[in-house]
């Protein structure tokens, strides 16, 4: 994440928003919600739902931002954590997985989206081209974790693999994603 | 521990993306404390998850900010005015938050992360002694038999060397025995001390007979047949009766018999026949 002038640190920018400053929440929303809209409407669909939920989430995010603990990490990590796991737990408790559930394993390729997230300094096609070139199992293994919510136990069953494969699969899934990052 | 599997195992990679239990969790919360080198690669593992939140990025409608900012209520862009907080007007329950927890933690924690570890470590010893037991039992056993074999092969050892010292004197003539029914590979060996007048016949070479039925052997001497005994099938060496005409024998026989043997041989059940 590049801050601007505004917040030149992390810190900074969580210290004005534990105070409740309407800018920073402002700057949070500007820079922030592609990305968690992103992940929400990848896993709550229509979009209108998808809407609610981001703002379910950015409310909880207010309230909760004194629980963020920068020396665990950063501060986009923790937001994904915190839209994540609002999702799965809204997904498990409602109609919506009932919804979901017939969806087949293609439908799982994330749909690539030309709004990427505007903070980050990657190659977009490079990006693509890389989510694309994971293979079906390590996606598959990635998106039901990820977007579903699913233990390890759940995806060895789901995918009928033992145990140490969705470990395995996990690491090269996300090695592979790492290298977005290691690429000048 | 060997940090390098513990990284190579894909547990750090489950943990960033939420798939453990929460025990496993407060164990790799536990390493993460102790070895810098699991935070480093926990922390590139989260920034190739940024990366794939970041290729699903998606704009919400414009109108969307605006409604969120009116449930939102702010202080005023007053630094010194610390004075009664205005809680937003939709009061939410606490944010569940799986994977990341506080870096840092209690003495409680701590407690418990050793706690959970000694479980472990206790846990995966006690598993091992009763291996350890099990293989102890499993080479006692080995070990009787192996005694029993060797005990049976020295018996079969001292056996043959004796029948080696035997046939290697010069007194010891061989007298083959060759097979009568046509089954080429049916024969059997005698041996016969002509200063002793001991005779030991080799059988191996004959066919299983049933319970009720044994091997009979014949000397013939001067035409007439003398019985020199019976055993049973596959008993490979078997010293015989012995007695002083058998210098004169012009031939041996093994006839099929009775269980207990014959006096006189039953000539169409001769298996073998040698003459000297």
């Amino acid at each position: 994440m590049i801050l601007t002038e505004t917040y030149t640190e992390e810190n900074q920018l969580v210290a004005s928003l534990i105070k409740k400053d309407k800018a920073a929440f402002e700057y949070l929303y500007d820079n922030y919600k592609a990305a968690l809209f992103g992940i929400i409407s990848r896993m709550i669909q229509p979009d209108e739902a998808a809407e609610d939920v981001l703002q379910d989430v950015f409310i909880k995010v207010y309230h909760n931002i004194e629980k963020f603990d920068a020396t665990k990490g950063k501060l986009y990590t923790w937001l994904l954590n915190v839209t994540r796991n609002y999702c799965i737990d809204k997904i498990r408790s409602s109609d919506i997985k009932n919804q979901n559930k017939n969806r087949s394993i293609d439908d799982l390729v994330p749909v690539i989206n030309n709004q990427l997230f505007t903070g980050i300094s990657v190659d977009h096609i490079g990006l693509r081209k890389l989510v694309n070139s994971l293979v079906p199992e390590q996606r598959e293994i990635i998106e039901r974790m990820y977007f579903e919510g699913y233990t390890q136990t759940e995806v060895a069953e789901v995918m009928n693999i033992p145990l140490g494969t969705v470990k395995t699969r996990a690491r090269a899934a996300i090695l592979k994603l790492r290298t977005l990052f290691d690429t000048p | 521990m060997n940090t390098n599997e513990y990284i190579a195992s894909g547990v750090l990679e489950l943990y960033a993306l939420g798939a453990l239990s929460s025990l496993e969790m407060k164990e790799v919360e536990a390493n993460l404390l102790l070895y810098p080198e699991l935070q480093e690669e926990l922390d590139q593992i989260l920034l190739g998850l940024e990366a794939y939140a970041t290729v699903h990025a998606k704009e919400p409608s414009p109108a969307l900010k605006d409604k969120i900012f009116s449930k939102l209520s702010f202080e005023e862009n007053n630094q010194k005015q610390e004075a009664p907080k205005i809680k937003a007007q939709i009061s939410e329950p606490e944010v569940k938050i799986i994977p990341l927890q506080p870096r840092y933690l209690t003495a409680v924690r701590w407690l418990s992360a050793a706690c959970i570890a000694l479980l472990f470590t206790s846990g995966f010893l006690l598993f091992q002694n009763s291996t350890y037991k099990s293989t102890i039992n499993d080479l006692a056993s080995q070990l009787e038999t192996k005694d029993k074999e060797y005990a049976d092969l020295k018996v079969k050892f001292t056996s043959s060397e004796h029948l080696l010292a035997e046939v290697q004197k010069p007194e010891t003539h061989k007298i083959l025995l060759n097979s009568k029914t046509g089954k080429a590979d049916e024969m059997a060996v005698i041996f016969m001390n002509v200063k002793t007048v001991d005779v030991m016949v080799y059988t191996n070479q004959l066919a299983s007979l049933p319970a009720n039925e044994q091997y009979q052997l014949w000397a013939l001497v001067d035409g007439k047949p003398m019985d020199m005994g019976v055993f049973d099938s596959n008993d490979s060496l078997q010293s015989t009766k012995k007695f002083p005409e058998l210098m004169q024998a012009q031939a041996f026989a093994i006839t099929i018999e009775q269980k207990g043997g014959s006096p006189t041989p039953t000539l169409e059940k001769m298996v073998v026949f040698g003459a000297i």
